[in-house]
């Protein structure tokens, strides 16, 4: 077994990087997930921005697409998208894809496209659900950027990608766009479009949670519930010989969705941990607000109080405390006359900060604030969230048997203090448009869609507020072309990985024979577990996973058991039998069947029945009687008491021993001698039919199966 | 070991579905439901069969339940709660969100409207569906460490499942009812071929070939549309759930297409509560509702509005869906009563009626006058129309089913006696597989698959590839090819095709079909039995192999020799001079004619491949040669006392008897040739 990490956080000061594997097991290339790094599109100018006379130019003339705002530089131009080291992958030999959450699918088209592509892909029904809705978001608001720039012409590298103007550029943009090596270019791709999505989604295999595929009768792979959100899964993975439970993005706190399914892990002898979390425990959620920006720490911790008060069901609920922080602050802000943007894609926890977003509303009497989704995938999302409850937690399944809606928005919706729309110019959205009011908008780079807009609507304004709920941004470059800003922001992270500390608590739980994790991890964070049963892998790389010594198993059919009749073996305590059969493998299990073979063409494969292992000596009177038994009467004994052996070339030149020979010699029918040696007997004979009587005489005298 | 299965109920009978199986030791209760014709204890099934002293808990180690209908899930509720049955219970999460509802409904007909005594109270129905399980489709359940369930999809109601059962090794497969084909808002039943040790099927429609939906639904609509507009009320009996959704689409489509004002009504509360929960289980129907939710849900109907009990004898046309299907009671029954005696009027019974209901007497012929009860007869001058929109599969499907799961057995329930026995007949005879049908309490024992399992060697597993790239390139693929070359010249590229994939995938264990192998069976005293490779044998066993060898010599006269080069392009220049190694190459080339490459091969003055070596006798003089050349011109050199040219000295293992007895006769074949 090999795993190649694609990409994975390499040390902890880095910026998190989804995660990408190509694991190699039982014969069978199976590709773990395969992301789009989303957070890069900040090093490029927000569409609307763009052919503007606001920004600087810099440097020289060469570098025209290079606009600088508020101390940072920006590509202009269509942005193009970053997968990871696929080019590692030789994608003909690829046998599947695993994918684990709709972020896991988002750079799946890319691979598709190639006309080698020819692997299984397998994800949840829900997955490829909202991955698919993702995927048409991302394709529908970069269309802005080609209104802006044109279409790009197919196989032509943008400038900003040209290895001579690579050298050019800044350090850091040139860092974030190849990192350390120039071989990063390759992962840079131009956006696929509808055609791309749907091809790549009609190849889907979708299961459900506990739902074994069978991958070309060599793997079984079955997904099991992470906690992350609706459909995101974790896999076990198992061959004849190995087992492998690979955790993707998870959480084990409770939410919405169904639980981290532990017992599915359990027994498996690897466990792959994808993705972790790289920050301390404490830092989940505190408010990061960069210096020059107000920060929404004092307002919040006043109002704490109010809010749970009002909410005396906040402990049986099954709402993260991230989530409910920032629809407090949301509240707040609604409070004071302002309005909040909330930049947010349709997974992990958009349904959950709506239905929290109402929950708080209504408990301050302020449900006449309209709350409004803007995105492509608004209206199915909202729609789909309430046909899921098969995939959720079972609070939720409980109002499936009530008949009540799964998610509380869905009242929202129907009462209209809730709506969908497909984009921010949508007519109906201009009639209803109303502030202050509650904005969750795509896209969460804030460089395209319509939450770009809204926030250049909004950002003079100080009493709204903008909440940032995606994971390690870097916020200094996200906001620089809004530069200067007057609105609030708030950074409230959602947790959608496994912190070290619980990376910790499953391993205990799972009780691996090994461990696979990513190396900062071994190094800083898990000195407390035992040490040797960790491998580390980092990106680029290939970890060996060795072997462990387990017992293979293989079924026999009952009618061939009929046929099997062992025999006791003398100096050991065991019966054996010589056993003919035939090997089948189907899903990864062995089984024999009665051999048909010998059966039909017993005479072409005499060599294999007539193969008999013996074991012991010859007793020449025992010999005797047997060869008189087979109609031989002429029979002379010559007792040599040591021969030199050797001289036969069959025993090798090193076993020239002086051994114990005895010749018997046999006179008619015809003449032949049989050699009887301790472990070995030799038979000269030129008629062939003596040549097996005799054969047969020495076989009885011996053991054998 | 044996797989025991009984039907406590819906043996030979539509009703009461329950059967009990024991299968790998486990014994599973399938469905319980309850008998729509009977009104005495014979409703429920006897539970009494599974244990005498009430502990079913202990008993039966768990209940499955594959969909909502009450002649499937009727006893639940009295088997938990009245008869105490604790354990496991699983069902979809369709047929729990949606299974209260039809018992509590049930519940009313018969203690409000039919007054009887109340078999099971609102808070027990509550109190059993606590205790289930519910389960997504295909998810592999494990109910304890040796039973594992799985359900798959079957199509008849929203939620209908398949149910998977194993048991250690032995598979049960029970389908519940099910429906081949696709309607407005269901697909069609899936499933695997899973090869079970035994398939137990319903059987509704044994006999029955159904002609296309189609037509049955044009049908349907023209029935519907003529009588109201002839002024006539139509009178629909349904279940709250399954057929009454599709027909409310089917109906609402065409009011839409052709514009009819005349209103629909469903029976109140019920079907509408339903439709809630139809939204919330898109994911559960087909494929063309699930595109088309987002925009508009095909459960929000928009001519169907609820009906209230004054509306009975209100005037003017109508089409009215009553509850409960089969007019067995409540609504339906009392509309009947009031709409019956008059001939504008129609009654549609679109699905099957179990015997001893109103409907199953309006199906059985054309009857003036029904006896409702012992007091009660009515006047039926109303049109009577039956028009099978049951989604249970004809005898097609169920045909296709078996033949699709490719079960071991098959037991037959849920029919109707007669026309079972014709579909046990056609199942044995047509596909050859072992059929029953059992009446209630009859059980049947079938014989499972008995896999016995044992540990493998790894030489042994990686041996089969190696043995059979060499047992192929030597005897079997010439031979099999000149064979497959008579009968089918194509076929030929194929087997070598086969050859060079198994070349290729040589460290592979990736072994697909029947290869042979040869191993050693080790069993020890207690512990589990292994199977190695033969040459694994000396150390497990702590034996010294006995090696068997064989010599012999086989003379070569110039006659042979000559045969040889005059075959042989290449040995032109006949025997001048003649060496040893030059005949020996000779005889090497002869050889390699019917070996083919790649099994013997020219080494050190001496043929070899595997264990079998060729080579010039030492006894063999170069004077022999010429003193053999003297006999052959003389013609004396075979039968008149000549010396041979030379002698050849062949041994070999035991193991490689075969093809050095075939190398050898090839060679004194060479004498036969010559006479």
């Amino acid at each position: 077994m090999k795993l190649t990490a694609l990409s994975c956080q390499e040390h902890l000061e880095e910026d998190p990087v989804l995660s990408c594997h190509l694991l190699e097991i039982c014969q069978t290339r199976v590709l773990l997930e395969c992301p789009l790094d989303l957070s890069v599109l900040a090093i490029f100018l927000p569409s609307f921005q763009s052919k503007r006379k606001s920004h600087t130019d810099v440097m020289s003339a060469s570098l025209s697409f290079l606009k600088e705002n508020s101390g940072q530089v920006l590509i202009e131009g269509e942005p193009w998208y970053k997968t990871a080291e696929l080019g590692l992958v030789e994608v003909a030999l690829l046998d599947a894809v695993v994918v684990s959450n709709p972020l896991g699918l988002l750079g799946l088209p890319f691979l598709t496209k190639n006309p080698d592509f020819s692997a299984k892909i397998y994800m949840t029904e829900a997955t490829a659900k909202i991955g698919q809705l993702m995927m048409e978001e991302l394709v529908n608001m970069h269309a802005e950027f080609i209104q802006v720039h044109g279409r790009s012409r197919d196989g032509q590298l943008p400038s900003w990608l040209n290895v001579s103007t690579l050298d050019t550029l800044p350090a850091i943009l040139r860092d974030s766009i190849v990192g350390r090596s120039l071989a990063g270019r390759s992962n840079w791709h131009l956006l696929y479009n509808k055609a791309d999505i749907r091809d790549c989604m009609a190849m889907v295999h979708r299961l459900h949670y506990g739902e074994e595929a069978n991958i070309d009768g060599c793997l079984k792979i079955k997904p099991s519930s992470s906690g992350l959100g609706i459909g995101a899964s974790n896999w076990t993975i198992s061959g004849a010989r190995r087992s492998v439970a690979y955790i993707a993005g998870s959480l084990v706190t409770a939410n919405s969705v169904k639980a981290f399914d532990f017992p599915a892990l359990e027994g498996s002898q690897i466990l792959l941990f994808g993705d972790v979390e790289f920050a301390d425990e404490s830092s989940t959620i505190s408010p990061v607000g960069a210096p020059t920006l107000s920060s929404e720490r004092g307002g919040n911790r006043g109002s704490g109080e109010v809010s749970g008060a009002l909410r005396p069901d906040t402990t049986a609920s099954d709402v993260r405390p991230q989530v409910a922080a920032v629809c407090k602050a949301a509240v707040e802000t609604v409070r004071r006359g302002g309005s909040v943007l909330i930049p947010s894609s349709p997974f992990p926890i958009l349904l959950e900060l709506l239905d929290e977003m109402a929950v708080q509303l209504a408990s301050v009497n302020l449900t006449d604030i309209p709350m409004k989704y803007i995105s492509p995938a608004a209206e199915e999302m909202l729609a789909y969230g309430n046909t899921v409850p098969e995939w959720l937690c079972p609070s939720r399944q409980e109002k499936l048997y009530a008949g009540e809606p799964l998610f509380g928005y869905v009242d929202l919706v129907r009462e209209e203090h809730l709506c969908g729309f497909k984009a921010l110019h949508s007519a109906d959205l201009q009639t209803v448009w109303q502030e202050p009011c509650i904005i969750f908008a795509s896209h969460w780079s804030l460089r395209m869609g319509p939450a770009v807009h809204l926030l250049h609507r909004w950002r003079h304004n100080p009493l709204c507020l903008l909440i940032l709920i995606e994971q390690s941004l870097d916020v200094e470059l996200i906001l620089a072309p809004f530069k200067p800003l007057a609105i609030q922001v708030l950074e409230l992270p959602v947790q959608s990985r496994l912190s070290p500390k619980e990376v910790i608590s499953v391993i205990q739980k799972v009780q691996p024979q090994l461990t696979l994790v990513p190396e900062f991890l071994l190094h800083k964070k898990l000195e407390a577990t035992e040490s040797n049963h960790l491998l580390s892998y980092r990106t680029g790389c290939t970890v060996r996973v060795p072997h462990f010594e387990n017992q293979l198993e293989v079924q026999m059919s009952a009618e061939l058991a009929l046929q099997v009749q062992p025999k006791p073996v003398k100096p050991s305590k065991v019966a054996a039998a010589l056993l003919h059969a035939d090997l089948w493998s189907r899903d990864g299990i062995w089984s024999l069947q009665p051999a048909s073979m010998a059966k039909c063409s017993g005479d072409l494969l005499p060599g294999l029945q007539s193969f008999q292992y013996r074991w012991g000596q010859v007793n020449v009177t025992a010999l005797l009687t047997a060869l008189k038994d087979r109609g031989l009467f002429d029979i002379h004994i010559q007792e040599t008491a040591s021969e030199e052996v050797g001289n036969e070339h069959f025993t090798t030149g090193d076993l020239k021993l002086e051994v114990e020979t005895a010749v018997v010699e046999i006179r008619s029918p015809s003449q032949a001698w049989i050699e009887i040696r301790p472990n070995s007997s030799h038979i000269k004979a030129d008629d062939p039919s003596l040549r097996h009587l005799i054969a047969a005489a020495v076989h009885s005298v011996l053991n054998s199966l | 070991m044996m797989i025991k299965c009984v039907p406590l109920g819906a043996g030979q009978d539509v009703g009461k579905s329950c059967v009990i199986v024991t299968v790998g030791g486990k014994n599973v209760m399938f469905d319980c439901g309850m008998h729509m014709g009977f009104q005495d204890e014979r409703r429920y099934p006897d539970f009494s069969f599974i244990s005498k002293t009430g502990n079913y808990t202990q008993a039966i180690d768990c209940v499955i339940v594959t969909h909502f209908h009450l002649d499937h899930i009727g006893a639940l509720p009295y088997f938990t709660e009245i008869c105490g049955y604790e354990g496991p219970i699983y069902m979809t999460y369709p047929t729990k969100a949606l299974a209260p509802l039809m018992l509590e409904d049930y519940r009313k007909v018969m203690v409000d409207r039919k007054g009887e005594q109340e078999q099971f109270s609102v808070l027990q129905i509550h109190q059993c569906m606590k205790r289930v399980t519910a389960i997504d489709l295909r998810q592999t359940i494990k109910v304890d460490a040796d039973l594992e369930i799985r359900a798959y999809y079957a199509g008849h109601v929203l939620g209908a499942a398949m149910f998977y059962v194993k048991a250690g090794d032995d598979t049960v497969v029970y389908t519940g009812d099910y429906n081949m084909t696709p309607d407005r808002h269901l697909g069609a039943a899936q499933i695997d071929r899973l090869e079970p040790d035994l398939l137990i099927t319903e059987s509704t429609y044994a006999t029955t070939v159904r002609d296309s939906k189609r037509a049955r639904e044009r049908d349907f609509l023209k029935a519907v549309h003529t009588c109201v507009a002839a002024g006539g009320k139509v009178l629909i009996p349904v279940f709250a759930l399954g057929r009454a959704q599709e027909l409310c689409i089917l109906l609402d489509e065409y009011w839409e297409r052709t514009n009819l004002k005349v209103p629909i009504y469903f029976s109140a509360g019920l079907t509408m509560q339903a439709n809630v929960y139809y939204k919330l289980l898109i994911s559960w129907t087909n494929q063309k509702v699930k595109d088309t939710y987002v925009t508009r849900n095909t459960f929000d109907f928009k001519h169907v509005t609820p009906f209230e009990r004054s509306q009975i004898d209100a005037p003017g046309p109508c089409v009215l869906f009553a509850t409960p299907g089969m007019l067995s009671g409540g609504l339906s029954l009392e509309v009947f009563k009031h709409w019956a005696p008059s001939d504008a009027n129609m009654i549609i019974l679109p699905g099957f009626c179990v015997a001893g209901t109103v409907g199953s007497k309006l199906m059985s012929g054309k009857p003036t006058k029904i006896d409702i009860d012992k007091r009660t007869q009515l006047d039926v001058r109303c049109q009577v129309q039956h028009l099978s929109f049951s989604a249970h599969t004809d005898a097609k499907g169920i045909l296709d089913l078996v033949k699709h799961v490719a079960p071991r057995n098959v037991v037959l329930v849920h029919g109707e006696k007669l026309k079972m026995v014709l579909l046990k007949n056609k199942i044995a005879t047509d596909l050859g597989i072992p059929c029953y049908d059992p009446a209630n309490l009859e059980t049947v024992e079938v014989e499972s698959r008995c896999l016995v399992k044992m540990g493998i060697s790894k030489q042994l597993l990686k041996a089969p590839v190696n043995q059979s790239i060499i047992q192929q390139a030597t005897a079997v693929l010439p031979s099999a090819a000149e064979m497959a070359k008579e009968m089918n010249p194509v076929a030929l590229p194929d087997a070598q095709r086969q050859l060079q994939t198994v070349h290729q995938g040589q460290q592979l264990p990736h072994v697909r079909a029947g290869v042979p192998v040869e191993g050693v069976l080790i069993m020890e005293d207690s512990s589990r039995i292994k199977l190695i490779h033969p040459s694994e044998v000396e150390s497990v066993l702590g034996v010294a192999s006995h090696g068997m060898s064989f010599s012999c010599m086989c003379p070569m006269y110039l006659a042979y020799l000559e045969l040889l080069s005059v075959r042989t392009e290449e040995a032109t220049t006949a025997l001048e001079p003649m060496t040893s190694s030059a005949i020996l190459h000779l005889i090497y080339l002869h050889l390699v004619e019917s070996f083919g490459e790649g099994i013997l091969e020219e080494k050190e003055e001496s043929i070899q491949g595997k264990s079998i070596h060729i080579r010039v006798s030492p006894e063999t003089s170069s004077h022999n040669l010429a003193v053999a050349k003297g006999y052959h011109l003389q013609g004396t050199d075979i039968d008149g006392g000549g010396i041979p040219a030379l002698v050849l000295a062949c041994d070999w293992h035991l193991e490689d008897d075969a093809l050095a007895n075939r190398a050898i006769s090839i060679l004194q074949m060479l004498k036969l040739k010559l006479s």
